[in-house]
């Protein structure tokens, strides 16, 4: 199982391609459907919820799956499984470009990539972008953490730093159970309201 | 192998696994200002050659640049050890969640957090745009090959491996050939 896992995870690995959601596809054809180790309800939380940690994406889900799998070796075979690849292949890369110093021939692809690149990243701020709820609220945030992050050049860091502090800052400011404020929200609240005391998570 | 520079990149990594939230261009951000900006290890120009490559070669932009970075200042181990400590914070917070504290993902502090950072990820892809934006030598090539791209990724609708075969062949031509 843990070879198997690890091997799995390897060709998952090998062929995503562009960033984590790439993965998915063949999240789903590998363990859903080829190995049945999981059910296509169970991959969809844990997309949810390897969105929201922190680092990629690719290997959130694949420790995950193999902490659900396998404990904490199926978690360990699975995110070597799905990091390895893209590690041999960088470090060839690495190895061509700095030992062999073949960087000069091919600077006229990379010469034509960076315009490319920076209108797709262009592209995606805007494609993420259409998703966010954009309340006044959610517009300042935005307007501050811009004007800190392009004009002001602080630390990335920082700025989520104090996104976290203010998500905190403004779930004191407005409980949900106080909240006659925003109707919307409200909504949204009720439809989540088991919640446990507060303190639990923090 | 430089004990002291593959601990102090380990760590350096470390810092940017824990916050890189939003996954993918979010994270550019931190990686530049760290690498680029702090310590030096790349320059501008070869921290958006490692992002081209990372657009063609499989695995996620942190794990590529942590492997190179480790790679061009510790070798094979600074390279190992840049990679792990890249992916530890994730994969210990995953394991963490997958055993306890997954119940808790719709606790609404937890929520309010989500909620505050989302718009902070669009600024940090947009600020990840305008910065590579600025290293771009914008003449009539690059503003070709630019628009070929962005007619690609919006009309045509094609993969982004192909946006970057196609822009890359036209660097070919017009810095190689026609420079």
């Amino acid at each position: 199982m843990y070879k198997s896992l690890l091997t799995t995870f390897f060709k998952i690995g090998l062929f995503t391609f562009g960033g984590g959601y790439a993965m998915i596809p063949l999240i789903e054809e590998e363990i859903v459907r080829k190995k049945a180790w999981m059910t296509d309800e169970e991959i969809l939380d844990i997309i949810s919820v390897a969105q929201s940690l922190p680092g990629p994406i690719a290997v959130n889900m694949a420790a995950f799956i193999g902490y659900r799998l396998r404990r904490l070796r199926g978690a360990l075979m699975a995110s070597l499984g799905v990091i390895l690849p893209s590690f041999f292949i960088i470090v060839i890369i690495a190895h061509l470009l700095i030992k062999a110093n073949i960087a000069d021939k091919i600077e006229p692809i990379f010469s034509g990539l960076m315009p490319a690149i920076a209108v797709m990243i262009l592209i995606s701020a805007y494609r993420l972008g259409k998703k966010v709820k954009w309340s006044q609220l959610n517009m300042a945030i935005f307007a501050v953490a811009a004007v800190l992050l392009i004009v002001l050049g602080m630390h990335p860091i920082l700025v989520i730093g104090g996104g976290i502090v203010t998500g905190l800052f403004l779930n004191r400011l407005f409980p949900p159970s106080a909240s006659g404020l925003d109707p919307v929200s409200k909504s949204e609240d009720e439809s989540k309201h088991d919640s446990e005391s507060e303190g639990e998570s923090e | 192998m430089n004990l002291p520079l593959i601990l102090q990149m380990s760590l350096t990594f470390l810092k940017i696994g824990a916050f890189s939230f939003g996954g993918g261009y979010a994270i550019l951000p931190v990686i530049r200002h760290e690498v680029v900006g702090i310590h030096h290890w790349l320059t501008d120009r070869e921290f958006l050659n490692i992002l081209s490559i990372s657009q063609v070669t499989p695995g996620p932009v942190a794990i590529n640049t942590s492997t190179y970075v480790g790679y061009k200042m510790g070798g094979l181990p600074g390279s190992m050890a840049a990679t792990i400590a890249v992916v530890v914070t994730c994969i210990t917070l995953s394991v963490l969640l997958a055993g306890r504290l997954y119940p808790y993902r719709e606790h609404r502090l937890i929520q309010s957090v989500f909620s505050a950072l989302r718009p902070i990820v669009i600024a940090l892809i947009l600020s990840a745009a305008v910065s590579t934006g600025l290293t771009v030598d914008w003449d009539w090539r690059s503003v070709t090959i630019g628009a070929i791209a962005f007619l690609l990724l919006t009309r045509v609708k094609v993969r982004v491996t192909w946006v970057m075969g196609i822009s890359g062949l036209l660097g070919a031509v017009f810095y190689g050939l026609m420079g």
